[in-house]
């Protein structure tokens, strides 16, 4: 239908009230984008909110239903802690490693589905098993192989020479089991990410490296990373964030709570808040991981211009 | 269309704070109490049953609506941190349930935080007098009484397999030569090995048995810990030497090998829990139970009992006082308690339930009831935690990394204090 005659051919008021209901005003987005933020209100930044006027009281067991404000009182003391700062090391090593695994792994096997391979449908199928499973079964699945004497990794070590490694024993020991399972459990994402990302480029651009004579390397290095980058910075941000934040592994793995060479930063919130009860300090203690997040986040992105367009 | 979206962003902005209101206005407290509950009232439940419990606990309630029409029960499940998290998250908001039902250590919790009440400020003193003495010990702190047990239990006691070992062990040198006789280790064929002895030997909730078998006790009456003594260096060095001297059990054992191990008929003796008990024998095992041997220089080995029983919300409309004395009347029959005991394969906390034929002619409850004998209440004071946190790292410590029992002891008390201090916030 034409706009132009149907105006033309209606009275003048009418047209007039049907346009006002249709215009777009200076207030329509505000309109559209309300339900999502009253959602994000309510779902997101009163949670933040409250998660940060929590970290200013000393509310824990004793003070659950009057916690007195401390202002920054909780922050100093985390700071001066050396446990803290011990397990924030221990936090970067656990994020460092994983996400780096969870990259490199997942970007080999994407180039890998990417070219053309005898049974790739069910090879993708198979590498994406661990992403589909349940952590907590994982998990208790990798504390099973991890085991001592019984354990499938042991045994296999065993048999082609080596001796068993304490992995349940050695808190040490348990902190790699722990990474081994959690880098299981995270190549899978990397890889769909870099596969929809390698799926996309165009062919053309490698047809004329060829031409050009750049080998595989400058390919990978002048082509496919750069291309990649728009998909995979963000990926890595997000991976960076689960990780570092990752709960479950590490608790099943190490068994819990038992020794502190084997907690990162996560884990140690879940312990003062719920079994020590510190919900301020704990609420701190979060508030500081966020910021830790949020500055990682911001700084990876704009120093890796993931979010700019190639050129 | 602009004020339908108007009116639609209207609704949207009810329909969030509709959640936010209150879902029953309270009753009227009258003050007064009537012989007979007339008004409707409903009792608001969270509890942290088993599946099979909460199948008993709806028949029950089923039974009792029908014969008090005026009361229904509403039940909700949660497990147990989701039901510690929620009461409190709740209760802050003024939303918690009236009853919670749950595991004793959970008292400390919720009357350091105010969340619960005595219930001696609802239930009359003749009614808690058919609670066996015990269970109710479980849920006393602070002068006060806080919890209605309906079973006792969670111990920990001796099992064996009467196919390898024809009678329980008393002492625990009768226990390593009797296990010797049996075991069959092949080192490089652990699978089809046979093992004595064995038990998860990381976890502070088995440890405490010899702990407390050596005359250790975790706390004094403030609730400071008390870890760094003879007790404990004995403790320790006992746990070491199960393994180092008398040759018994794997290293590293947890929770789930030993487990395994028994259900298979691989291990001829394991300390479990009353929680496994029924799992062996649907396993096949002949199971005999009996209390934890003496042992050397030490007496028999005593581990924690635990209730599990209801709390009574300090929220609670006083409108509803006489329902959930009905409730609890009702509730805690001999009969109906007897078939929670069966349920939960845990004693009964109802003294006349004992004598009911389906619990004296039960085995598990009878091996319940006399090993339940050989045990201590768990503390249920917060600080508990703290306790729980400082053992396992020394335990594991002395265990595999040789660190000697005297130093770990030394270190287990110093963060003990530590956790203490934390939770108290000092």
């Amino acid at each position: 239908m034409n706009g132009n005659n149907s105006a033309a051919m209606a009275p003048l008021p009418k047209k007039k009230r049907s346009n006002m209901n249709l215009a777009v005003s200076r207030w329509t987005p505000y309109r559209y984008i309300l339900p999502a933020f009253m959602v994000m209100a309510l779902m997101v930044f009163y949670p933040l909110g409250y998660g940060i006027y929590l970290s200013m009281t000393d509310m824990s067991l004793a003070t659950f239903k009057d916690p007195n404000f401390i202002g920054l009182g909780n922050y100093a003391k985390l700071l001066h802690e050396t446990a803290f700062l011990r397990t924030f090391g221990r936090t970067i090593v656990w994020t460092m490693v994983n996400v780096f695994f969870h990259v490199t792994i997942g970007l080999f096997l994407a180039v890998l589905l990417n070219r053309k391979l005898l049974g790739k449908g069910i090879i993708r199928v198979l590498l994406i098993i661990p992403w589909a499973v349940p952590q907590y079964i994982v998990a208790l699945t990798w504390r099973g192989m991890l085991n001592n004497q019984f354990g499938a990794i042991n045994i296999f070590l065993q048999k082609i020479g080596f001796s068993a490694v304490p992995w349940l024993t050695n808190p040490s020991w348990t902190f790699i089991g722990a990474i081994l399972t959690n880098i299981w459990l995270g190549f899978p994402f990397m890889m769909m990410i870099a596969l929809g990302g390698l799926q996309s480029i165009d062919k053309e651009f490698y047809e004329a490296a060829e031409i050009d004579g750049a080998s595989g390397v400058q390919q990978f290095r002048n082509i496919t990373l750069p291309l990649l980058k728009p998909v995979l910075a963000p990926a890595i941000v997000l991976g960076t964030v689960w990780t570092f934040n990752m709960l479950n592994v590490i608790l099943i793995i190490a068994g819990g709570f038992g020794n502190e060479k084997t907690q990162i930063l996560v884990t140690e919130v879940y312990r003062l808040a719920f079994n020590f009860y510190r919900y301020g300090y704990a609420a701190a203690y979060s508030v500081v991981i966020f910021l830790i997040l949020l500055i990682f986040g911001m700084t990876f992105m704009k120093r890796s211009q993931g979010l700019e367009e190639v050129r | 269309m602009k004020k339908l979206s108007m009116v639609l962003v209207v609704v949207l902005v009810l329909s969030f704070f509709a959640g936010c209101t209150s879902e029953e206005p309270a009753a009227p407290a009258t003050g007064e109490e009537t012989p007979e509950t007339v008004e409707p009232v409903d009792l608001a439940l969270w509890e942290q049953m088993d599946p099979v419990a909460q199948d008993v606990f709806d028949q029950v309630a089923a039974d009792f609506m029908t014969e008090y029409p005026n009361i229904t029960i509403t039940r909700t499940h949660y497990e147990t941190e989701e039901l510690r998290t929620n009461f409190q998250t709740a209760s802050l908001a003024g939303q918690g349930p009236d009853l919670v039902y749950g595991p004793s250590d959970n008292v400390g919790l919720f009357n350091v935080s105010g969340l619960i009440q005595p219930v001696t400020n609802i239930l009359e003193e003749s009614f808690l007098a058919t609670v066996d003495e015990n269970a109710k010990k479980d849920g006393f702190t602070s002068g006060e009484y806080w919890t209605v047990p309906d079973i006792n239990g969670n111990q920990i006691a001796m099992l064996y397999n009467k196919t390898m070992i024809d009678k329980a062990p008393e002492t625990w040198e009768e226990l390593v030569t009797m296990a010797k006789a049996v075991q069959n280790i092949d080192a490089n064929d652990p699978d089809n090995s046979t093992y004595g002895f064995v038990f998860n030997e990381k976890e502070p909730y088995w440890f405490i048995g010899f702990y407390n078998g050596y005359g250790g006790s975790v706390m004094d009456a403030d609730n400071n810990p008390t870890l760094d003594n003879d007790a404990m260096v004995q403790a320790l060095q006992f746990v070491k030497d199960v393994r180092a001297k008398d040759g018994l059990g794997i290293e590293g054992m947890d929770y789930d090998i030993p487990d395994s191990l028994f259900k298979q008929g691989k291990a001829a003796i394991i300390l479990n829990g009353a929680w496994s008990w029924t799992s062996y024998q649907e396993a096949g095992i002949d199971l005999g139970i009996a209390p934890g041997p003496v042992l050397p220089g030490g007496d028999n080995m005593t581990f924690y009992s635990a209730t599990k029983g209801y709390m009574i919300s300090a929220e609670m409309d006083p409108a509803k006082t006489e329902a959930i004395r009905t409730f609890f009347k009702y509730f805690m029959s001999a009969e109906n308690n007897a078939k929670f005991a069966l349920a939960n394969s845990q004693a009964p906390a109802v003294i006349a339930a004992w004598d009911l034929p389906e619990i004296k002619d039960d085995e598990l409850q009878k091996a319940s009831i006399a090993t339940i004998q050989h045990t201590t209440p768990m503390p249920i004071v917060a600080e508990m935690r703290a306790v729980w946190d400082a053992m396992r790292p020394e335990l594991e410590a002395v265990l595999y990394q040789d660190k000697a029992p005297a130093e770990a002891a030394a270190d287990m008390q110093t963060r003990a204090v530590e956790g203490v201090a934390t939770i108290r916030g000092e």
